[in-house]
């Protein structure tokens, strides 16, 4: 494969002993200590499941750990948000885990916030208040009445009591005489929007989606709940988040879902809308703040307005990964970075490929936005724990695509017709075609009988007279070519005949050459010719020469206009021809003249 | 009135020789506007410094010498300012976070824009690099900074690095001892073949 390099970005970073595996979720970009040199904060992902050691919360400054920290358990999602307008504007860093949200303030744990249980049935409560007072033997029954409820549909307390073994039970009964019946979903993902200005470093509200499909919008100062919503009116599981605008004025929220569905939320509904069925879950998805469309990866990328209308789609090359979003404001061009499983990382401006770059690992998580004391930066997670970081380049211009063998193959759904403009002359032109279209007609039908009759005419003219190249008699259909050579003043003109009918042989023709013997020698003046065969032209050779005077003129009276040779096809006991034809006879070049 | 130009003539000259302008240049955020308030008087010096739009243009006296100094902002979208006055310095200053690893290679990106600049690139015009904020922790030595910039590849000018510290002026005077030498000495070399 061939080396592909970028010049548009500085390799800031490669560390291939960072250690780090998580993904785009789980990476925030802040300015934590206030000191406008922003900071990565990641929560860890373990890759191989049963990790002895908890995972890890860790803040980056650069490619150095400046904090690293447990987790309680593997984090979903990881938010930084502003709380309030006091200086210095502190931001807190919410990480999901579980049902449980874990704020973090000067990344020091403060608050655990836990989201409402579910509805637990009435069956269920009714077990438990009999199961604590009843006696063992009792205990099998009531059990048995417990399984016939639905596993997922329980709390987790019955979950447990059911799978424990007969003699195990009695004593878990016993611990828990007073049963709290929770059953708490699970927080699948958050995102942030403003809660009143729309800019940066101001306070926002947290949007909590858990997998039971419920929406929570939070006010992160006082931990309350401000709406609650649902993802769509049907069971789905929400995936994927991202929002944008301001709790007080106007938000739009999407969800992706595992089934597939984009739903998208706006302010004050209770139940999300939804826009688009994909055949496969989407891998990554972002409202893109710039023109509020909505990019989605999933077999290919793909690209929807609000309304889930497809505006435009590209098919990827190998397996997708992750993909970020790449606004580049002072270069008036929006990207899509997207990263595929071979370590290619490919950066889009929507359809047009513009830069690519190898990493030489399949990239798991991406960022691009402010780091440290740059703007522009991206941050590559690889699956192998490798930390990338590079900078765009101050000098970087992508106003031109890069050059590849990819054909882009348009969708015959974004084919647009080129529909000229309704000009002022085409409307006025349609008003008049209403008003008179009676007389418009008329004079179309008398014009078009005007025109047969006059082809009716001159249809007639030619089979009276035989002046035509085509015999006009049915019984002889025949063609005549004509065709002079030579520059003069002698010629050779070639007669060319070809019976056109299918089946018919035509017999007993001849040619007659009828030229003014004062101007032009013909060396036969009359060929008889053997019978046509359909589809074998018969040529035929003339030798024609100009009567040159003395004085090596042409003939006195001979001019452009009468310079013609007649050849007439006759057939036997026919008294008209069956083509009469006339062959213009070019000038002779006149310095060929003195030549002879 | 001859004799009044001429007066104004050698008056020209005697301050063509005092007053050079040197050109601040450097990342933001690297002490720039800091290490030109040092040489300032104790007077004018400001005690909050804060990010530098465009470009300042600041007055200062070093060992009989009087400065010009084009102090510029660092900032991305400023940068492109800094070529301006490429044609008409006489030394440039190239101040460097060496707290700040992870933009060494823009600083090595924005140093290779600057050699090859047409107004540059033929030119020996001494550079002089801080490596600034020598007191934070992970600050990297000047001899590593170097190294990751490639300094010794710079063969058609004088080049010297000094650590500092702007906050305190620790290295700083060193620095400008140096430029001053070699503008001296620039200054010198072209006026020879004149003489």
């Amino acid at each position: 494969m061939e080396e592909k390099k970028s010049t548009h970005w500085l390799d800031a970073l490669s560390d291939g002993s960072a250690g780090l595996t998580t993904i785009s979720s789980c990476m925030s970009v802040c300015d934590l200590q206030c000191n406008n040199y922003y900071k990565l904060v990641t929560a860890e992902i373990p890759l191989k499941i049963p990790e002895k050691r908890p995972p890890r919360l860790r803040v980056y400054k650069g490619n150095q750990v400046i904090n690293d920290q447990a987790l309680p358990g593997i984090a979903s999602s990881v938010q930084s948000l502003y709380i309030d307008e006091n200086e210095p504007k502190m931001p807190i860093i919410a990480v999901s885990v579980g049902p449980s949200i874990f704020f973090y303030r000067n990344m020091k744990a403060y608050f655990k916030y836990t989201i409402p249980s579910l509805m637990i049935e009435p069956l269920e409560q009714e077990i438990w208040r009999k199961l604590v007072v009843e006696r063992q033997v009792n205990y099998e029954k009531l059990i048995n009445d417990l399984k016939t409820m639905n596993f997922s549909q329980m709390s987790s307390l019955s979950q447990k009591l059911i799978s424990l073994s007969e003699s195990e039970r009695e004593e878990f009964i016993r611990e828990n005489s007073e049963p709290k019946l929770t059953r708490l979903s699970t927080i699948v993902c958050m995102t942030t929007i403003y809660k009143n200005i729309e800019e940066e470093k101001e306070p926002n509200c947290l949007i909590i989606v858990t997998e039971a499909s419920d929406i929570f919008i939070m006010d992160i100062q006082n931990f309350g709940i401000l709406h609650t919503a649902r993802v769509c009116s049907f069971k789905a599981t929400p995936d994927l988040i991202s929002a944008s605008g301001s709790y007080q004025n106007d938000y739009k929220i999407i969800i992706s879902t595992r089934e597939g569905s984009i739903c998208i939320l706006r302010k004050n509904w209770l139940e999300g809308r939804e826009i688009v069925k994909l055949e496969r879950a989407a891998t990554s998805m972002s409202l893109l703040q710039i023109d509020q469309t909505i990019v989605v990866l999933s077999k290919s990328l793909m690209c929807y307005s609000k309304k889930g209308k497809m505006l435009w789609s590209l098919n990827m090359n190998d397996t997708v990964m992750c993909m970020c979003p790449v606004p580049l404001p002072h270069l008036g061009v929006s990207m899509i970075c997207v990263a595929l499983k071979n370590g290619l990382v490919q950066l889009y401006s929507q359809k047009n490929l513009i830069d690519q770059f190898q990493v030489g690992d399949t990239v798991l998580a991406m960022y691009f936005g402010k780091l440290g004391l740059e703007e522009q930066v991206l941050v590559l997670v690889t699956i192998n724990g490798n930390l990338l970081i590079k900078i765009l380049k101050r000098t970087a211009d992508f106003s031109n695509p890069m050059v590849t063998d990819k054909k882009v193959e348009d969708e015959p759904s974004d084919m647009k017709i080129a529909i000229p403009k309704k000009s002022k002359i085409f409307v006025e032109q349609t008003v008049r075609e209403k008003e008179n279209a009676i007389a418009i007609h008329n004079i179309f039908q008398s014009e078009l009988w005007r025109m047969r009759l006059e082809a009716a005419k001159v249809t007639v003219d030619i089979l009276r007279t035989g002046d035509s190249t085509f015999s006009g008699d049915l019984q002889t259909p025949i063609k005549l070519l004509a065709q002079c050579d030579g520059l003069g003043p002698d010629f050779l003109l070639t007669l060319t005949l070809e019976n056109i009918s299918a089946t018919k042989i035509v017999t007993n023709l001849s040619i007659i050459i009828h030229a003014n013997p004062n101007h032009y020698k013909v060396d036969k003046q009359s060929v008889d010719l053997t019978p046509l065969v359909p589809g074998i032209p018969l040529i035929t050779d003339f030798n024609v020469s100009i009567q040159i005077t003395s004085e090596n003129l042409l003939p006195p009276d001979m001019t452009l206009e009468n310079s013609i040779i007649r050849v007439l096809i006759v057939k036997e006991k026919f008294a008209k021809p069956l083509i009469a034809s006339t062959v213009v006879m070019p000038q002779p070049e006149l310095q060929m003249l003195g030549t002879i | 009135m001859v004799f009044g130009k001429m007066f104004m003539k050698i008056l020209n000259k005697d301050r063509r020789n005092k007053q050079i302008s040197i050109l601040i240049i450097g990342l933001n955020n690297s002490g720039k506007s800091t290490i030109i308030n040092y040489f300032k008087n104790k007077d004018d010096r400001k005690f909050v410094s804060v990010p530098t739009i465009g470009f300042n243009v600041e007055h200062f006296e070093n060992q009989g010498i009087s400065f010009t100094a084009f102090d510029y902002s660092g900032q991305g979208r400023y940068r492109n300012l800094w070529e301006h006055h490429f044609k008409t310095c006489n030394g440039i200053v190239f101040v460097i976070d060496s707290s700040d690893r992870m933009r060494l290679v823009v600083v090595k990106d924005e140093l290779e824009l600057l050699l090859q600049h047409r107004d540059i690139k033929r030119r020996r015009v001494p550079i002089l690099f801080f490596a600034n904020k020598m007191d934070c922790i992970d600050a990297l030595s000047s001899v590593k900074i170097a190294a990751g910039l490639n300094l010794e590849k710079i063969d058609n000018k004088p080049w010297q690095i000094c650590s500092s510290n702007a906050l305190t002026g620790e290295g700083l005077q060193n620095g400008v001892q140096w430029l001053t030498a070699q503008i001296r000495e620039c200054q010198q070399t072209k006026e020879l073949p004149h003489e």
